[in-house]
């Protein structure tokens, strides 16, 4: 999805996910175990290329599902100061805020930041669909994952 | 209470700022303006239409078919289509041919009704309206003059079908004088399919409606100009009905309960009235911004907590628009009339440039549009609304309201228009000939305007006041406009009768928008207040037909053949768009709403101290990029997984 390198210090993955489950998935992220929804945490400034995810052998296709289509955060830090954030809803909606004097270069980082995220989450359900040896286990996940969208919207 | 001193208000809010459109003015700043003006050269078309109006007022009686006609007999006072005239061979005659190709039940329909009364102004000859056209030349190429409709040169009903760059607005106001007229223009030719389809079911018994009229009447708070049409126009106007119309119930939705929510359930089926008459502000936009196509006179709603708590940016939640109504929704039968800003449609030029004292007409629009709501509303694919009565530019409380009428400077209500209009459209009058009443207004207020300015122009001594209101009732009262085939009635139930309405299985004619200007994005898709369960598709109409034809690559093969593949494609198909947002701390300045068609609606919401820096733009603009790529991968995964299930 991004085609420019991301550069950052430190990429962490917090999450309360089993890192069985998505280490695969992780690439550059440093899984850290804990905490609510995910967050996505990026430190400036060093060098980083986002990895493409590869698949979750083995994995549970319908718990990851579920986690990786669950709500999320993306980060940019600078100092131990939150400079932009992303929420990632469930429903797929996002908001990002900056802070007044966020540099430009950072709010580029954040961009790519969160489009290796988005990466991510989209390799993430497709290694669940891909581990399934029986379509109709994820039926149930699937239809929640609709109904929660459609009515999201009312 | 009816004596007020503040006539003037009229309603519209830009959403950007969360403010009035305009600053208010006093009728003194307005003579001020028009009496500078007055020594100028006012447009010469709307002088020539005032005299012309003058010259009628003293020898004619009424407005509308000649005598020995009956207006509500499509046989005696005839039909037709009016189609702008497009130069054969080119891409324009091939769209023009699927349209006249989607309306043909439409035109089969009236034409069975209209018999020797009907016709169809189409094609090279003589029949369309061309670019060169005025009013008077068309209708004397028919062979009609000035005077009463005469069904043996024009039908009195006439549906015009066409943008209103192609036939102007003026066009349709001066015609609308002595004619019943209506507008249809869609973007897609399954629009004008879909419509005609609902036109022609209605007509032939497939729904009997509850005799129900609903009333939404927004009072935000401290603003004066919903109070008004609150309090001193859908009250009274609900009071004056009831006698008249015995037999129907009235629902009336107060202020406290005139919410977005209460509105999408009045307009998604299950809870839709046969007529409806709303009152507020409408959304006005300037000239350029992208989103003044699609949110133009959307309804702002009790939510808006009036101008003294809210000084910000409109959130989406404040106001109705095209895209809250989802293609699920089956308003059908309806008739509405939306009092509101550009309710109808916005013109290209301000038609108030006298109020500034303005000496060029100012554009207000690229190109003057139809509200995409009301086009929303009647293309629905599981029956749409009817028709849609609304008005054309900024709405005036002088609709309503007349100075000098409710004390020795005051002004009281007059509502005789909205009121009979409405008692005929319940009586079972066609919407066209029920509005005759509005056009008889103007007709009045043109004249006594004609008259005064002739008046002047020989020296007269004048009340710059007085002439401001005549000049501003005059302009405000030929704006209001039919949405639809002007030949459309409400279609309800027998007093005590069965009810009997249900939505239409949706049909897809599958082709490329038709759209003779630019078009505007496709409205993204919202779900209804409370979801509807998704109906079946037909087995020769996969669900998947429905996907527009904007659609990117990897989801024209998606073909899903159950309830859970249905529900991926309401997802993806449009009903659940994905809204991107950027603040900066915690004011909101960028939103911008994904439809499934990979169509991008850009709402940028300027912040009140100023716009959004370029670097945050560009996060914006990336967030939104990076948004739309991961739905598409999304769907794409679904896709297959769904292939997967149709192999088994």
């Amino acid at each position: 999805m991004s085609d420019e390198p991301v550069v950052a210090s430190s990429l962490e993955w917090h999450t309360a996910g089993d890192p069985r489950l998505l280490g695969a998935l992780a690439g550059p992220w440093r899984l850290r175990v804990g905490g609510g929804e995910d967050v996505f945490r990026v430190r400036a400034p060093a060098g980083f290329t986002a990895g493409a995810a590869g698949p979750a052998p083995g994995a549970d296709p319908g718990a990851l599902w579920a986690h990786i289509t669950g709500p999320a955060r993306v980060e940019t830090l600078h100092a131990d100061r939150v400079i932009a954030e992303t929420r990632i809803d469930a429903g797929g909606d996002l908001i990002t805020r900056t802070v007044a004097d966020a540099p430009a270069e950072l709010l580029a980082l954040h961009a790519e930041a969160l489009a290796a995220v988005l990466d991510l989450r989209a390799a993430g359900v497709a290694a669940a669909l891909d581990g399934l040896a029986d379509v109709a286990s994820l039926a149930p996940a699937l239809r929640a994952w609709c109904t929660d969208r459609l009515h999201a919207q009312g | 209470m009816d004596d007020h001193r503040t006539p003037l208000t009229f309603n519209g809010l830009d959403p950007r700022t969360g403010r009035y459109l305009f600053a208010e003015q006093t009728a003194e700043d307005i003579a001020a303006a028009l009496t500078a003006q007055i020594t100028g050269k006012p447009d010469d078309e709307s002088k020539k239409h005032a005299a012309d109006l003058a010259a009628r007022a003293n020898t004619e009686v009424t407005l509308g078919p000649i005598a020995g006609i009956d207006p509500c007999s499509i046989e005696q006072s005839g039909w037709c289509a009016l189609f702008p005239f497009v130069e054969p061979g080119t891409a324009a005659a091939e769209r023009q041919q699927a349209v006249l190709d989607a309306l043909k039940p439409l035109l089969d329909h009236r034409q069975r009704e209209a018999g020797a009364n009907y016709r169809l102004y189409q094609g090279p000859g003589k029949g369309p309206f061309r670019p060169t056209d005025s009013k008077r030349s068309w209708l004397a190429r028919h062979g009609a003059g000035p005077g009463p409709a005469d069904p043996k040169n024009v039908p009195y009903y006439i549906l015009i079908v066409a943008s209103p760059e192609e036939i102007p607005y003026i066009v349709q106001y001066q015609l609308d004088v002595q004619y019943a007229v209506g507008r249809i223009h869609f973007e897609t030719v399954d629009e004008y399919a879909t419509y005609a389809r609902s036109v022609v079911a209605a007509e032939t018994g497939e729904i009997k409606l509850a005799r129900e009229v609903a009333t939404f009447a927004v009072a935000n708070p401290d603003d004066a100009a919903t109070q008004l049409s609150s309090t001193l126009l859908i009250d009274p106007l609900v009071d004056s009905l009831r006698p008249l119309a015995p037999d129907w119930n009235f629902r009336k939705i107060e202020p406290a309960n005139a919410t977005k929510a209460t509105l999408s359930g009045l307009l998604h089926g299950d809870d839709t009235p046969a007529v409806l008459f709303t009152g507020s502000h409408g959304l006005g936009l300037p000239k350029g911004d992208p989103l003044q196509r699609r949110h133009q006179g959307a309804l702002v709603c009790g939510d808006w907590p009036g101008p003294r708590q809210w000084r910000k940016p409109f959130p989406d939640d404040f106001f109705f628009s095209a895209d809250d109504l989802a293609s699920s929704a089956s308003p059908h039968g309806l008739i509405v009339f939306n009092f509101a800003c550009y309710g109808a449609g916005t013109p290209r030029y301000n038609d108030y440039g006298q109020r500034t004292g303005a000496t060029e007409r100012e554009a207000i629009a690229d190109a003057p549009f139809q509200s995409a709501l009301h086009q929303r509303l009647l293309g629905l694919p599981r029956g749409g609304a009817l028709a849609a009565i609304g008005h054309v530019e900024r709405a005036w409380g002088c609709s309503f309201l007349w100075p000098g009428t409710g004390g020795r400077t005051g002004s009281a209500k007059q509502i005789g228009v909205f009121v009979s209009t409405l008692a005929n459209l319940l009586e079972g009058y066609p919407i066209g000939a029920a509005l005759e009443y509005f056009n008889q207004r103007y007709a009045e207020l043109a004249s006594d305007l004609g008259v005064e300015l002739e008046n002047i122009s020989y020296g007269q001594e004048y009340d710059p006041l007085t002439l401001a209101d005549m000049w501003t009732a005059n302009n405000d009262a030929r704006s209001y406009a039919i949405t639809g085939d002007p030949a459309v009635r409400v279609h309800a139930a027998p007093a005590g009768g069965a009810v009997k309405r249900g939505g239409l299985d949706p049909i897809v004619v599958r082709t490329a928008a038709v759209a003779a200007e630019p078009a505007r994005p496709a409205p993204a898709e919202p779900a209804p207040a409370e979801p509807t369960p998704v109906a079946s598709a037909p087995a020769s109409q996969p669900a998947a037909a429905a996907t527009p034809a904007t659609a990117t690559a990897p989801y024209k093969n998606f073909s899903p053949a159950d309830d859970l593949a249905a529900d991926i494609t309401r997802v993806f198909g449009g009903d659940v768009p994905v809204t991107v947002r950027t603040a900066v701390g915690d004011e909101l300045l960028l939103t911008t709403r994904i439809a499934f068609n990979a169509d991008v609606d850009h709402a940028l919401s300027a912040a009140a101290d100023g716009p959004a820096s370029a670097a945050v733009r560009e996060l914006h603009a990336a967030t939104v990029r990076h948004a739309q790529a991961h739905r598409a991968a999304l769907y794409a995964a679904l896709a297959a997984i769904a292939g997967k299930r149709e192999d088994r």
